[in-house]
């Protein structure tokens, strides 16, 4: 009997033991006493199975309502901080780049037709536009180069691609000389801008090298509609990743 | 004995700590940079050189990461040296030197120039922190006992114990060609170095 009032007590609400009420020790301590009261008794173990059955229902309310709790309050706290992040990031559309005054070719693969000076994003002929920011100082950007030139190679290969989508990379907080040591280094393919006044980095939020972005060209308009941070293991599938995203380009869905 | 109410609690605690301690686990994609200890702007030079161009650079043994000492003087009439001094191991810029450093071993070569990279961190720290870098060529020497004193014989030992981002050129013969104290806060271009080692082999 001690046991089997301890099971009736353990894990019930504690509204059941309310002191108001008769206890359970009551009754059980009086089951001996007459039928009467062993009549009372079974009707109250059927009151706490339909207390237990309420618990049990209450139960799952209440798990749905954490679940909403928690939902709810998790959506717009990071939808806020995806905003503000999104408001950083957009900096990048408004970079300044330095043609390098003794590499044609940087702007000749961008479809740019002025040689030198500065140029924006919206001089660059293209309907998409991926920058890597690397550091020629970043070891994850030295090991990862191969594979960026193959991402120039995989784009320059792609009919759907080809003159559509174009790579650039911009060394954050790099001098002209450490950008065309990075570029030589490792046989990069695609045009290389320096940040020698670290203007790039400081517009930037604290990201990490190397990072990328991917802003669709629209006419004058510029957005970032992708970005990743750190290195991607197929080029491949970065780009169809990146295509898949942007929406734009024929042959994929909006 | 099953217990509903506390599977509940365990449910309410696991989801919240799902949530709180999860969250973190989203930006844990970066790697070195998320071991980087934040310094924040410092005073840019915090000592007095004791050594001039000119001069002969003071000697020093200090171990190597690979367990040799190496000595200034094994060096003389063979090769130049470049010391690199960098603050300390896991802080942002010092982390942002050595790996550029560590792709231009050719460049190096060619001036028959070897470099050294010093901080004034134990042999641990610094095997733990170069190899968040990858695999440096050049050797790292510890200047942690006695504390900083190679740095101190330069005089690029700052007031809080950390050495200052200083470089020094050495040539064959053991004298100092140029000196760098540099701006703490600041990488010094590598276009400037390459240009000095370009000088000393005229």
């Amino acid at each position: 009997m001690p046991s089997a009032k301890r099971t009736a007590h353990d894990g019930l609400p504690r509204e059941i033991r309310n002191p108001v009420q008769p206890t359970y020790t009551h009754y059980f301590k009086t089951l001996e006493k007459g039928p009467h009261m062993r009549a009372l008794f079974l009707l109250k173990v059927l009151e706490m199975s339909s207390c237990i059955y309420y618990y049990s229902v209450m139960k799952k309310i209440m798990r749905s309502l954490i679940i909403c709790m928690i939902l709810f309050g998790i959506i717009p706290l990071s939808s806020y901080a995806a905003a503000s992040e999104q408001d950083c990031l957009a900096a990048i559309t408004k970079v300044k780049l330095k043609l390098p005054p003794d590499d044609p070719g940087v702007a000749a693969s961008l479809g740019i037709k002025q040689k030198d000076g500065q140029i924006t994003l919206n001089d660059i002929d293209a309907e998409v536009i991926i920058i890597e920011i690397f550091s020629m100082y970043c070891p994850f950007c030295q090991r990862h180069a191969p594979m960026t030139n193959k991402l120039q190679t995989v784009i320059e290969t792609r009919s759907d691609t080809r003159g559509k989508v174009r790579l650039l990379g911009i060394g954050v907080g790099n001098s002209p000389y450490e950008v065309k040591f990075f570029k030589k280094k490792y046989g990069i393919q695609f045009p290389l801008f320096d940040d020698a006044n670290s203007a790039v980095l400081n517009s930037l939020p604290d990201i990490r090298t190397p990072y990328y972005f991917a802003i669709r060209k629209t006419g004058r308009s510029l957005n970032v509609f992708f970005t990743q941070q750190g290195a991607f293991e197929d080029p491949e599938k970065f780009l169809n990743t990146v295509l898949n995203k942007s929406g734009q380009l024929p042959g994929r869905s909006q | 004995m099953k217990n509903p109410r506390h599977h509940l609690l365990v449910e309410i605690i696991s989801i919240f700590c799902l949530v709180f301690f999860g969250m973190p686990v989203l930006h844990a994609s970066d790697t070195l940079k998320d071991e980087i200890y934040q310094v924040g702007t410092l005073k840019p030079i915090d000592s007095t050189l004791k050594v001039k161009v000119g001069e002969m650079a003071p000697d020093f043994t200090l171990m190597s990461l690979s367990g040799k000492a190496i000595s200034l003087k094994d060096y003389l009439g063979k090769k130049n040296v470049m010391l690199s001094f960098v603050p300390a191991a896991w802080t942002p810029v010092c982390s942002d030197q050595w790996p550029g450093y560590n792709i231009a071993k050719d460049e190096f070569d060619s001036y028959n120039t070897v470099l050294l990279g010093i901080t004034v961190d134990n042999i641990p720290t610094l095997y733990a922190w170069t190899k968040a870098m990858g695999t440096l060529w050049f050797p790292v020497l510890s200047d942690f006992w006695p504390h900083g004193k190679t740095a101190q014989s330069y005089g690029v030992l700052r007031s809080s114990g950390t050495a200052e981002r200083a470089i020094f050129i050495i040539d064959k013969k053991g004298e100092i060609r140029y000196i760098d104290v540099h701006d703490i806060n600041k990488r010094p271009p590598l276009e400037t170095i390459m240009a000095e080692l370009e000088e000393l082999n005229k």
